[in-house]
This record gives structure tokens, sequence and C-alpha cells, in this order.
């Protein structure tokens, strides 16, 4: 598409170079010089739609009136941009836009932030010679999210770019013609598509508009701050808009951060968890047999003193932390440097429990191999491999990152993965296998490739693990196994190896499988064989920062091991608790009841715990057994850092005053500190940033000064290593379990698109989105079992039930349904037992 | 520099009448005396029904009340339509024209889409009666009202109005809505004209 010349041109009598594929447009913004352009948008294909950016081009002596930005570049060609004849054409250009745009400025949402205004402005055109015709159409809401108002429409054509090639939805596009044409869906029908509102933040007037913001005031009475979202692992930067100290709305930025101003619907909508009535705003204590609110000095004492006391009369084996991956760096360095200080290593995370080996000891595995990527890398990949991974309802910006690599560079993209996941635009190749055979896939791939050379797979040895699992291993049984056919392997094989340098996708069905290091260690091996590289992706805003920040009780800050600590304990956290042992559980910024499998037993076990100290932000079922509950402020109250799935650590700062008297952990640790008889010298949050980068060797040189509005990549000591091949184990899940015959269909438990971790909970548009769980089943298992699409269902597995929303879609395949997860009213984890690898279950009308 | 004096004269020669001191001290009081009078004479004639007499500015508050010019700007007010809810559109136009910031504005979103202020807020103590706000609502939604009274407080907190404390019935503001369209829109260019006029679709 560009060629790498590099082209001189002259505009308005400066000289410009610039390089070869770029379009006169981006030559006057390297230039400096302002041109109307509604239409323009450099992340998008060129639609030359509004005609503003009209330029004279002189070549070869003859004046020719061209678009700029659709206009390519050429050698020696001379641009004039503002002269008497161009300024006339643009006037008239914009005198038939307004003619068709009603002047509703006042009231309309966009103001202040309109591109048409600026342009208006620009050209000097007040109202035109043209009687304007209002077309009185009225405003649709008919979702939570977006209004659309084809009144004040341009056609500029951007929402339907962006819908289609980024977001991949194509959910709206140009319906009628002439001068009735609209931006909207067929037949007017409700807008059903991601609500990711990437058609409101590129609209350039207010023809979308964002329902929750309400009308609460203009563009020029907000303050905007740039932070980073608290949802997924992605580390977006959301731009949060606060009027008079109330938080009113999220945009995004294009110039800044990892996302190229592209959000998904939990990052711009999925705010109003901040202001919530559920928040904690005051500290209480349990007495009296009930809570109480209390000051802070009286949890602190109460809760240190008990910790003392515990620690006196049963050691420090007793007591227990369970810290949550959306904690801010700074927290949860002093969250383990406090209770390190005072002799408790037992401190855990949700997904550490889950899976002990792939969190915490990932550097001590992989080494070099680890799975983590600079999102740069994408654009270099020969193509995509989405393993186990529903990228577009998981990682929603990931997905637009690949969807645009996919368009600029035609990569071929191939998906494996055990549901008929949607990715638009499709694939090459679809592997379907049997949830539970991932690593025979893997190495069914690995052994036909070696039937295709590459010269990258010489060096490599020991391509199968551990030599005593080679044998049993050939390509009917993997085939068998994995319920794929050969040819169907054979195929991807030739495909990845033909494309070369693949960047394999690991999503949460790898994440929270039973055999996850496995899998991830023979994805790793696969790409290595071809040159590639491998991206896990971890579940929260800050599942790498918290590893980093060593809350594991194997690992100290920076994956250094921890004395006398077996990896793999032989019984764990809530089976101790169950059995009486831990005397005193803190739960920070978490709630393992809703969030861990098998709730209710967890549930169980933490009542057996004599004290329980909460720390959250709203009220839970944890905060509900506790004996002691600090409020805690969220992300968007408190500076701070988070670091991303690359490895990149990025601020969070403040942008509005904490609610009530909640604080961040920090300071709780400090003045929780000082009442245990350790002192923490902190007076803000720098204080602590600038120890971590005494302390961690990755985040050496790491400074909230430095990385003020940027970010900076954490250089981990294991990635300069050199790469080699990784042992892992080939075993089907299923193998060693029983298939029991009341439950027949595999449930996978995953997280949906509107719904992660325990904030969009609370968020009021999320839950208006999404308001409860939700089956998904594939259309021939809902004919047998003769349920419909809509109906009210029961979900059984042999250790609970649940009660949930059926929907029928081809996502499903036979025998295997989605559910989806977070919702503390109807916990899908609690249909888990500890001790199965696959979850089946039956469903019934309820 | 050389300091200037000028002598002024201060024993100011008076004639033989002004010395005389008496009848000079009559004329002075004659003309206390007439102002009495008209004054005296002046509501007397008003009681029985007869030509309002008096010349003078002095108005027996609180037992009479002053009669406000059309073009006087009191305080400033919400109009409040026929329909019983508030013309406001939250534009925030007034909120940006005003001078000493006194005004502040939440918007909100009725079910239709329409907008309205929220909350409106109007600090009486911070506002100098300028009028920009009433000069620039594009809605004829604020006005400065003839409410002049009661627009004092021992207490700064009671001079900020709400919404509820500012709105004001539109049929007792005709007079002002006339003062300013013939000010600021001066009549013709009110009238609607046929480019303004709004066609239905097809």
């Amino acid at each position: 598409m560009s060629n790498n010349n590099m082209i001189t041109i002259t505009i308005d009598g400066t000289e410009v170079t610039i390089d070869g594929g770029k379009k006169i447009y981006d030559a006057c913004i390297q230039a400096g010089i302002y041109l109307p352009g509604l239409c323009y948008d450099p992340k998008l294909t060129r639609f030359g739609g509004c005609r503003m950016c009209v330029v004279d081009v002189t070549s070869r002596g003859r004046t020719r009136t061209k678009w700029a930005c659709c206009e390519p570049v050429k050698e020696g060609i001379n641009v004039s941009t503002n002269s008497e004849e161009i300024r006339k054409k643009r006037k008239v250009i914009m005198e038939f836009l307004l003619a068709a745009h009603p002047l509703d400025c006042p009231t309309c949402n966009a103001s202040g932030d309109c591109s048409l205004q600026d342009a208006a402005y620009f050209v000097e055109q007040k109202r035109g010679r043209i009687p304007i015709k209002r077309r009185n159409e009225p405003l649709l809401i008919d979702n939570p999210v977006i209004e659309r108002d084809y009144n004040k429409c341009i056609m500029c054509g951007k929402c339907v770019s962006i819908c289609d090639e980024i977001q991949g939805n194509g959910a709206i596009g140009f319906q009628k013609r002439g001068y009735w044409t609209e931006v909207g869906t067929p037949f007017r029908i409700p807008l059903k598509c991601d609500f990711c509102g990437q058609c409101l933040h590129v609209c350039p007037v207010g023809s979308f508009q964002d329902h929750t913001e309400l009308y609460k005031g203009h563009a020029w009475e907000y303050e905007t701050t740039s932070t980073i979202c608290p949802y997924c692992s992605v580390g977006c930067t959301v731009v949060a808009n606060v009027k008079k100290g109330s938080f009113v709305k999220i945009t995004s930025n294009d110039l800044i951060g990892v996302n190229n101003g592209n959000l998904c619907a939990k990052g711009r909508f999925g705010h109003d968890f901040v202001q919530a009535e559920s928040r904690l705003t005051q500290p209480a204590v349990y007495k009296h047999s009930k809570q109480e609110d209390c000051t802070w000095s009286e949890i602190l004492e109460i809760t240190a003193n008990n910790i003392k006391k515990t620690i006196q009369d049963y050691g420090p084996d007793s007591v227990a932390v369970i810290a949550s991956e959306t904690m801010t760096n700074e927290d949860a360095f002093t969250l383990q440097k406090l209770f390190r200080s005072i002799g408790i290593n037992n401190l855990q995370t949700l997904s550490n429990l889950n899976n002990p080996e792939l969190n915490s000891g990932i550097f001590e595995k992989f080494g070099a191999l680890a799975p983590l990527l600079d999102y740069n890398e994408l654009s270099s990949a020969g193509s995509f491999f989405f393993f186990g991974c529903d990228a577009s309802k998981e990682n929603p910006v990931i997905a637009n990152m690949v969807r645009v690599v996919m368009r600029d560079k035609k990569i071929p993209l191939y998906i494996a993965n055990c549901r008929n996941t949607e990715f638009t635009p499709h694939e090459e190749e679809r592997i379907l296998y049997k949830y539970g055979s991932e690593t025979h896939l893997l190495a069914a791939l690995m052994l036909k490739l070696s039937v295709f050379p590459n010269s990258e797979m010489v060096n490599v040895e020991n391509p199968f693990g551990s030599p005593g699992t080679t044998p049993s291993m050939n390509m009917p049984t993997a085939a068998d196994i994995s319920g794929v056919s050969e040819e169907e392997i054979a195929d991807m094989a030739k495909g990845l190896s033909g494309a070369g340098k693949p960047v394999i996708f690991l999503g949460k069905e790898i994440h929270d499988h039973k055999r996850s290091t496995d899998i991830v260690a023979a994805a790793t091996n696969l790409a290595n064989f071809l040159g590639g590289r491998v991206i896990l992706y971890r579940e929260y805003c800050n599942s790498q920062g918290v590893n980093d920040m060593g809350i594991s009780p194997t690992h100290l800050p920076n994956y250094k091991k921890v004395q006398d600590v077996d990896l793999a304990p032989a019984i764990d956290l809530f089976e101790k608790m169950k059995l009486g042992k831990i005397k005193t559980l803190v739960v920070a910024d978490c709630d393992p009841i809703t969030h861990f499998n098998d709730g209710k037993f967890v549930q169980e076990a933490m009542s057996q715990t004599e004290f329980i100290v909460a720390l959250s932000s709203f009220a839970t079922s944890t905060t509900k057994l506790a004996k002691t509950v600090f409020p805690l402020t969220t992300s968007y109250e408190r500076d701070g850092s988070f670091t991303n799935n690359e490895g990149r650590v990025q601020l969070i700062r403040k942008v509005i005053e904490p609610i009530g008297s909640s604080r961040p952990i920090w300071e709780i640790m400090k003045d929780l500190g000082s009442n245990l008889g350790i002192e923490m010298s902190y007076n803000n949050c720098e204080d602590v940033a600038n120890e971590i980068s005494q302390a961690v060797e990755a985040y050496r040189g790491f400074s909230h000064k430095n990385i003020a509005f940027g970010s900076q990549v954490a250089k981990y000591k294991a990635m300069s290593d050199e790469k080699h091949s990784l042992n892992f184990t080939i075993k089907n899940v299923e193998q060693t379990e029983q298939i029991d015959v009341k439950f027949p269909i595999t449930a996978i438990i995953g997280n949906s698109l509107y719904h992660l971790g325990a904030l969009s909970r609370h968020s009021k548009t999320l839950n208006n989105i999404e308001p409860r769980v939700s089956v998904e089943l594939g259309p021939d298992d809902a004919k047998n079992l003769e349920l419909n699409d809509g109906d009210e269902v029961t979900v059984k597995s042999k250790h609970g039930a649940i009660k949930a929303l059926l929907k029928v879609d081809n996502r499903s395949p036979i025998g295997v349904v989605f559910i989806t997860k977070n919702f503390e009213v109807a916990p899908a984890l609690h249909l888990i037992d500890r001790n199965d690898s696959v979850l089946k279950v039956t469903i019934a009308k309820s | 520099m050389a300091i200037t004096v000028k002598k002024v004269d201060r024993n100011v020669d008076m004639t033989l009448w002004e010395r005389m001191y008496i009848p000079e001290m009559i004329c002075g009081m004659l003309i206390t005396w007439r102002h009495f009078f008209l004054n005296f004479v002046g509501l007397f004639l008003e009681e029985v029904g007869g030509k309002h007499y008096r010349r003078i500015a002095t108005v027996y508050y609180p037992e009479e009340m002053p009669i406000v010019p059309v073009a006087y700007r009191g305080r400033p007010v919400l109009v409040r339509s026929k329909n019983g809810i508030e013309k406001c559109v939250a534009c925030g136009l007034c909120e940006a024209a005003c001078p000493p910031n006194c005004i502040s504005i939440i918007g909100g979103e009725r079910p239709n889409g329409d907008r309205y202020p929220d909350s409106y807020v109007l600090d009486g103590s911070r506002c100098i009666f300028c009028g920009f706000c009433e000069e620039v609502c594009p809605k004829e939604a604020i006005v400065m009202s003839h409410d002049w009274k009661n627009l004092c407080e021992y207490n700064r907190s009671k001079m900020v109005y709400t919404k509820k404390e500012l709105l004001y019935p539109e049929r007792n503001l005709q007079k002002r809505f006339d003062v300013l369209r013939d000010k600021y829109f001066s009549a013709y260019r009110y009238r609607q004209s046929p480019n303004l006029k709004t066609e239905p679709k097809e």
C-alpha cells in the first residue's frame, strides 16, 4: 500500500517532505495547516464525502481542484489551500451543508466539540442563502446508550466505516436515497450491536449522542483527565469528563495511549459505578451483632489488635490475604510489604489460587518466551491465530487492533476454539475441537508442521516435551480425541507455516483451564517454531502488575523465589479455611464468593474464619461476612499505576474527589502499619512508586514524573534470556474424569462483553444493556431440548443450579453451552466442582 | 518646584439686605413651607379623588409601592410556560455569558429526548442585574422580572435561588417579553419570515 519513497511537495509556499503513500491532507497536518475535514479520520479508509477539504493542486503546469483527503501526494506538486477561489468554494460547500443541518447548537450535545461548528467558524459562514429545510425526524432512543438524530447527520460516513472496519459489527449503513438518506439500521429496527460507542466518538456533529450523558453539560464545561480504564488487561487510555466535581462521561483520545481512541462498551459507558448508591462510604465494625459505622482510628486499632493477637496465639500461618488483580501496583506493593514484614507469607490472588504455576511462575518457567507482546509488534505479524480466544468479546480493543492490521496488510486469521466464536472479517481456517483436548491439538499441529520444513524449526530438539508422553502421540489419536479431522489439522498447519510469524492469542478459556500451563507451553513452542509470539490474556486491569509486585506465596517482587516454601502446596487455602486453620483473613478489593470457583464452598470456608477484614469499594457477599469493612476508593478517585498485558506501566490519575471517607489501599496499609509497629514513611503515592522502582528490577526508573502522560514498558530480566523449547505434557482432561450420563452438556464459563469483575455489576448503564445471566445454546440442542430463544431456564450441575435466560445462537456447537459469569444473583461459578476439570450441566425449562 | 499660593477672599461682602438676616431667613422658610403646603394639599386632593398633584419622588414605602418602568431589571426568573414546565433547555449560554458567574446549570433529558435543567442555581448575592442572561437566552426562558422586593437577606445562603424558587408564570411576564422583542429583535425581525417556517417531511 505505501511505498517508502519520501516525496517533497509545496503547500502554500512551504516545502513538506512526506511518505509517498500519504495523502495531501496528511501533508497539510504535518505542515501545521488547518483544513476543515469533516469525513477525514487517519484510522479509517478514505471516503471523500464532505468535500470541505478542497485544495488547488498544480502539477505539470495545470491547476485542478482536488480533495486533499483522497489525493495522494506526488513529487513536485504545488498545493494552495487558501486562495480566493478555494475560500469561495469552501464557503459554498459549507452553505450547502448548513442548508440540511439544523442550527440547534445551544441544545446540541456536540456543541463545543463539533467539527462542523469549527469548520463553519473557519470559513466564516453564517446563515446561508438557501432556506433551511428541517427534516423533523424524532430523536431515536432504542437502546440504553446511543441516541440517534437523523436531522443533524451530514453523511460523512465515518460511523459506518468505523463500525465496519474497526469494530467489525456493520450494524449501521446508509439507508434510503437522495435527500432522505440516513445512517442507521435497515428498516429502522432497533440498534443491535456491541454498544462500543465508536460511532459517537467519530461523529463530527451531534448525530450520535451519548444517552448516559443526559445533557448534563457542554464540552467547554468539562474538565478532562486522561487515565486508564479499570476493566480488562488491555490498558486503554480513557479521558474522564468531569463537571463541577461530578463524573459525567468518558471520551477517548486518538493520540494518547495504546488503544488509538478505540474503547469498548465497558470502558466507555461503564463508569457510573463511581457514583453508584452501593458504594461504601464509611468504615464499619461488627459489634452488637451487626455492622456499625465507626471512625478510621477505631477500625484501624481493632484490625491491628486482632492481627497481632492472631499471630501471637496461632502463629503467622493462621493469617491469609486474598488480593484482587484490580488494585494498583502501589497498593499491591505496600500490601505485600506490610504483611511480609510481620511474617505473613500467605498472599494470594484468586487467579493464583486457581492456577498457581501460570501467573506467578511465568518468568521462571517460560523465560524469554513469556507471553507478553508489545501491541506495536502486531503490525509485523505474518498471521493471527486465535486459540481458545474469543477476542471480540473478551478484549474488544485487541480485536480492533487485529482488524486494523488485517485490513491494512491483508493478513490471514486462523481460529481454533471449542465454540464457533464470531470474528469479522472472516477467518481463513477454523478448527472446532472438543474442550479439554487442547494439548493434543497443538501437538498434532506441530507434528504436521514437521512435514512442512521450515528453517527455524531445525534448532528445536524436543518438540513434544517430556519423553514419556511422546510414544502415545500420533495423528489419528490426536484427531480422534480432539474431534477434528486430520485434513483440517493439515490445512491449518499448512496455512500457519505458509503465512509465517504467527501471533497466537490465548484467551480466557485457556487462562481458566485446568491444564493451562501445558497449553501455554505447547502454544509457545508452536509459535517458536514459526518465529512468532504468544499473548496470554490476563483477566483484570492489573493482573500483570499485581504478580510483578509479588502477591504470591511463592514469589517476592520481581519474581524472586521465597525460600522454604513449597511451589505446589498440598492443601489449598479454602480447604485450610474450612478446617479452621485460618483465623484471620484479609480480603482486599475482591469477592471470592462470587468470583471464585465453587462459591458455596468458599462461603462455608469463609464463615469458619473468625475474623475477616474486608477492603472493598462496594457492598458484596464478602463484606457481609466481615468483622471490619474498610471503604476503598475506585481507580477514578486516586493516583497510581496499572501494568497491562504487554508489561506497560501506565499512570492512573485522580479524576474526582474520593466518595465519602473512602481511601486507597496504600494509605490504609500505611496507617495499619503504624498501628502494628511498622513505619512506612510515604507522604503520597509517588513515594511508593519511587520505592517500587528501587525494589523491583523490571520497574527501574519508574516514577510518576517520568510517565506523566505516556507510559513505560517494564523491562523484565527474563525477557533477555535465550529462547529454548518448553516441556509440556499431552493430556486430555476428560481422560481422568468420569463423565456423568446425567449431565451431558459441557459448559464453558466466561465473561460477557458487558460484564467483567466486580465493578461492572454496579454500573447502571451496563446492567441496562445486559441485566442478567445468560446461557448460549446451539440451535440443534435447543430443538432437542424443546427450548426457545428467551426462555427462562435452570442450569443444573451436580453441584448446584442457577436460573438464567436462554439465548439460542450459532456460536455454541452441539453439546456445548456458554454461561456468563460475574452475576452475584446467579453466580455461574457456583456450578463448578473444585475437583472436576470440565463442567457438565443439564438445561431444563424452569 | 516653587509653591504657588492663590489667595481666596473668604470674607464675602454681603449686601445690606443680607446683613439684615431676618428677611433672608423668611425667604428660606417660605421655600420650606411651600413644599410642605403642596405635599399636604396634594395628599389631601388625592384622597378626595382629585388630580395627583405631587411632583416629588419620595414614596411612602411600604404603605405605597413604586411603579417600576417596563424596562426595569429586577430579579432574574425562569419562565414557566402554560403547560407547567420550564422553557429552559439547559443550553448553558446564560452560564457562559454571566459576568459574575452566578448561574450554574446541570442539564437533564426528558424521556422524549428534550433537554431541561435538572438543577438551575442562581446566586442572588453575586448577581449584578446586568441582564446579559436575558439577552443571550435563545428561548426567552430567563428574563429580568419586575420583582424587586425581598432581595436582601441577613444570610447570604438564603440568596442562592434554586430552580423551584426561580420559576415564574409566563402570563405575568408578557410586558417584559414585548420590551425584549422590541429591544433585541426589533419587531419586524421577530415576525416569522417565510425562511424560518418549518416544513414537515414529504
